[in-house]
């Protein structure tokens, strides 16, 4: 239980670096590749499950 | 007909982690009377932590002890857990990611704990899902800060995915708990096998 506790990490502010945002807006628009799709649709199909459950 | 049951019609699951040991006692005699099912009371936030993905709801006491009840109340953040703080912390004790979290200051009587709880409970299922889509573009830009090229880099973001998939790791339910979630996952992953996807 320990180690949960000490892993429990709280939400900071939105730490992105400010010299990153034009980076992370390019990336925004590039096409996603579609391997990392379909496991983030994997991924999305069992959050919608836990909602549910 | 209980007022306070689940979806499943069965009592509610409440936590209750209060180390004044009167204060418990009366508390959870109340709940009782309501046909709540009490988890506790706890005046040890590590026995109590062992609870949290078996209950409803949660009831916690700032202070508990010589520690905080804040780790449990960042887990069922999380796990979208609803819970309320019955203190006699002001709100500026409180640290500002659990805004939305209600202060009960006490005493308060049970049953408006109660309705509040299942307020909250009703919400937090109308709120939609995360959306691991809208997470990815920064995930990808963490990858590629760690990557030397960009396909090792979304190499390195299939593997962090992958490895939610695999573990079957509970995803924080929250958009914005989900990216840093995501972020802490990949800094794991890369140290772990970063240097396989390099080339």
């Amino acid at each position: 239980m320990q180690s949960i506790l000490r892993t429990a990490r709280p939400p900071g502010p939105d730490d992105l670096r400010p010299d990153l945002a034009a980076d992370l807006e390019a990336i925004r628009r590039e096409k996603v590749p579609e391997r990392i799709l379909t496991l983030a649709r994997t991924l999305q199909r069992r959050l919608r499950e836990a909602q549910t459950d | 007909m209980n007022e306070f049951a689940n979806r499943t019609g069965a009592p509610l699951r409440v936590l209750v982690v209060e180390d004044d040991f009167i204060l418990a006692s009366g508390l959870r005699a109340e709940l009782i009377r309501m046909d709540a099912e009490v988890v506790g009371p706890f005046g040890d936030i590590h026995e109590a932590i062992q609870h949290i993905g078996n209950i409803d709801a949660a009831i916690l006491d700032v202070r508990v002890r010589e520690e905080t009840a804040f780790p449990i109340a960042d887990c069922l953040l999380n796990s979208r857990t609803p819970f309320l703080f019955y203190t006699a912390f002001a709100k500026t004790d409180i640290p500002g990611r659990f805004g939305n979290i209600e202060r009960f200051s006490k005493p308060t009587e049970g049953r408006l704990l109660m309705r509040h709880l299942q307020q909250r409970r009703q919400s937090v299922r109308e709120e939609p899902p995360a959306d691991v889509a809208a997470a990815l573009p920064r995930l990808r830009l963490e990858a590629r800060q760690l990557m030397p090229e960009d396909n090792a880099a979304d190499r390195l973001v299939e593997a962090t995915l992958q490895r939610a998939i695999d573990g079957r790791l509970a995803l924080p339910e929250r958009q914005d708990r989900l990216e840093r979630w995501f972020i802490d996952l990949l800094l794991a992953e890369y140290r772990r096998n970063g240097w396989r996807m390099m080339n």
